[in-house]
């Protein structure tokens, strides 16, 4: 048991993930705003659902609620009626012109209760014009202000419009593609201290890394598909980051081919570590650098904050953190067992 | 054998992912904010790592076999 | 690097072109197959819209290098060039190669470039841009080509493993060449084309240094 302490971390890290990383309550939310389009100078009443909301008989009362557009304009609405804990009536008595002489323009809703912190729908709320007059719009939009804006007690990841509780896919679907890219950098070293040295063990190790960092490739496209088909609406869309990752995957199967396709073992080893090398260096830029500099759908690419934007926060990083961890440590304990089945298989070889 | 319990998960687990579109509508996966989409994705990752734990299987069993045809 | 090692890379160029001129057959075949795909494709698709001419033209691209590399590397480990191997090191013999090799891909996508606007049509708009799309994509083929085809020459079965290692790792390179190309076509705006350029000269240069850096080791065989 004494070498064997990083498996029981990864068991342990894997538990911790999934333990806290569903446990971790998100944050409140509006999913739902009825009616979404809106026209200037009526009294409308909105019907907000919200999620996870947290309104009890003491902030009930305190509920505020505002249609902004860049905090410069923002008008607070008249009065907030509770239906139950999940649904709101907000009514809005909405000003002849709009601060623009365009015929719509989009507002974000900010609902806000002491202690349940303010949700925001972010540019959810369309309202139409027929003939407006900027200034006076203006200066009708500018009379509230957004004021004494309550904090959300307790721990919560953030609320995410479309992902919602989905957003707990990161610690598996994100960690899977690091732990797929740490698994193929340890392998290429091992690879080129193959070259190097030209002992069959380290060939052992290294194609097994690969080995894995492939399933979990593959794992990644996966999970990722059936998120995308219940958020985006289809498995797969012809984006940068997606067919990058394809490619990738492309690449590293013709890597196991080559591995099969190949009988005489000093041949296989000494064409599969060039290989492996040179399939590294090619996916580096597919996957960390075209991404970002194209518009891509997918977080963290171009146009679409992804890490350090609002969609991870600390909370969110006390999981994903050791997410990655954990997933690295088992991917590595299965190339371990893979690495040692491949050793037994060559010692019988050759006997 | 193991060729055919394999194909029998994945064909149960797609299987099982259109019975859930047919009978809850489009709705199951996003009902409760979505949460069975997590569901679906902790899944498939134990799914892949099942396959490959049948694998390993197989090829240590090979092994075996092997070993004990020397004896 | 002396001037020893330039005549070096030189003088197995030369060598590599002669064995090329002999054996004639090589060349005429790789010009009957490009004449003929294009035929055929001229004939099945009567009007060819831009973007799907940038897409033949590059997938023709590939195939006809990856022939072309096949047939020089399968007459190669076959010759007394061996010989001449066991004479310069492997830096200079991986260089020449490059350099022979981008420019038989060259010479082969002018063909190319040739045949499809006499048998097809003529819908590029940016010379420049189209030519330049050529030349990047025959360097970075070119260099993906040598490698993988050293890499597959040492497996012996080699004419297979070619076409599987090679075509996957020669996607990203094409993909740009799509849309440089694509440019020059005036499918897609200009915007990104100094950014695709760049990123695409940065992904050659990466695999040139790997390149080098394998091949010694490859070479050790």
């Amino acid at each position: 048991m004494k070498g064997s302490w990083w498996k029981i971390l990864s068991v342990v890290l894997m538990l911790y993930v999934i333990v806290v990383g569903f446990l971790m309550p998100l944050k409140p939310g509006i999913v739902n705003v009825t009616p979404q389009n809106l026209n200037s100078g009526e009294e409308v009443t909105l019907e907000v659902e919200l999620y996870n909301a947290d309104i009890t008989e003491q902030n009930k009362s305190q509920i505020r609620a505002w249609l902004i557009r860049d905090t410069t304009y923002i008008l607070q609405s008249q009065r907030v009626n509770v239906v139950n804990d999940q649904l709101l009536e907000i009514d809005f008595n909405l000003p002849e012109h709009l601060p623009t002489d365009e015929e719509v323009m989009a507002f974000t809703l900010v609902v806000d209760a002491p202690d349940m912190g303010s949700s925001v729908l972010p540019s959810g709320i369309f309202v139409g014009q027929s003939g407006g007059n900027q200034s006076l719009g203006a200066e009708a939009w500018s009379r509230g202000g957004l004021v004494n804006l309550s904090v959300y007690k307790g721990f919560g990841i953030p609320y995410r419009n479309l992902l919602a509780e989905t957003l707990r896919n990161t610690y598996f679907h994100v960690s899977l593609w690091f732990a797929m890219f740490i698994l193929y950098f340890v392998s290429v070293i091992y690879s080129i201290r193959y070259l190097r040295k030209r002992e069959v063990y380290f060939d052992q190790v290294g194609s097994s890394l690969v080995e894995v960092g492939t399933l979990f490739g593959i794992l990644g496209l996966i999970t990722g598909a059936i998120w995308a088909k219940n958020t985006w609406g289809t498995y797969w869309t012809a984006d940068v980051k997606l067919n990058m990752a394809a490619i990738s995957m492309m690449i590293y199967a013709a890597y196991l081919v080559l591995r099969i396709s190949l009988a005489d073992a000093d041949k296989r080893a000494i064409i599969s570590s060039s290989y492996n090398i040179f399939a590294f260096f090619i996916i580096i830029p597919l996957i960390f650098v075209i991404p970002r500099l194209t518009d891509s759908l997918h977080p963290g690419n171009g146009g679409n904050p992804g890490f350090g934007g609002e969609d991870m926060d600390n909370t969110m990083r006390m999981v994903f953190y050791p997410a990655i961890l954990a997933f690295t440590l088992l991917g590595l304990w299965m190339a371990n067992l893979m690495m040692r089945y491949k050793r037994i298989r060559n010692k019988l070889d050759e006997i | 054998m193991r060729y055919k319990s394999i194909a029998l998960t994945i064909i149960g687990f797609f299987y099982a992912n259109v019975l859930m579109a047919q009978s809850g509508g489009p709705d199951f996966f996003r009902s409760i904010g979505k949460i069975y989409v997590v569901v679906a994705v902790m899944v498939a990752t134990f799914i892949g790592i099942v396959i490959f734990l049948v694998y390993l299987d197989r090829k240590i069993k090979s092994i075996e076999d092997e070993i004990s045809s020397h004896d | 690097m002396s001037v020893k090692a330039f005549a070096n890379i030189w003088f197995l160029i030369q060598k590599d072109l002669n064995i090329e001129l002999r054996q004639r057959y090589i060349l005429t075949s790789i010009l009957l197959y490009v004449v003929s795909t294009v035929f055929i494709i001229s004939k099945i698709l009567q009007t060819v819209s831009p973007m799907l001419w940038n897409a033949i033209f590059w997938v023709v691209f590939i195939f006809t290098a990856v022939s072309a590399m096949m047939k020089s590397f399968t007459q190669e480990m076959s010759d007394r060039s061996l010989y001449y191997y066991y004479l310069v090191g492997p830096i200079e013999i991986i260089l020449a190669k490059f350099i022979y090799n981008f420019f038989s891909l060259m010479a082969m996508g002018l063909l190319l470039s040739v045949s499809f606007i006499i048998f097809i049509n003529n819908p590029i708009d940016n010379y420049f841009y189209f030519f330049l799309g050529v030349t990047l994509g025959a360097l970075g083929i070119g260099v993906i080509f040598t490698l993988v085809s050293s890499i597959a020459s040492s497996g012996g079965n080699s004419a297979t493993l070619m076409s599987v290692l090679a075509i996957p790792l020669v996607l990203p390179v094409i993909l740009f060449n799509l849309q440089i190309t694509g440019t020059a076509l005036n499918i897609l705006q200009d915007t990104a084309i100094v950014n695709n350029i760049s990123l695409l000269l940065a992904i050659i240069g990466i695999l040139i240094g790997v390149s080098l850096f394998l091949f010694p080791q490859i070479w050790r065989t």
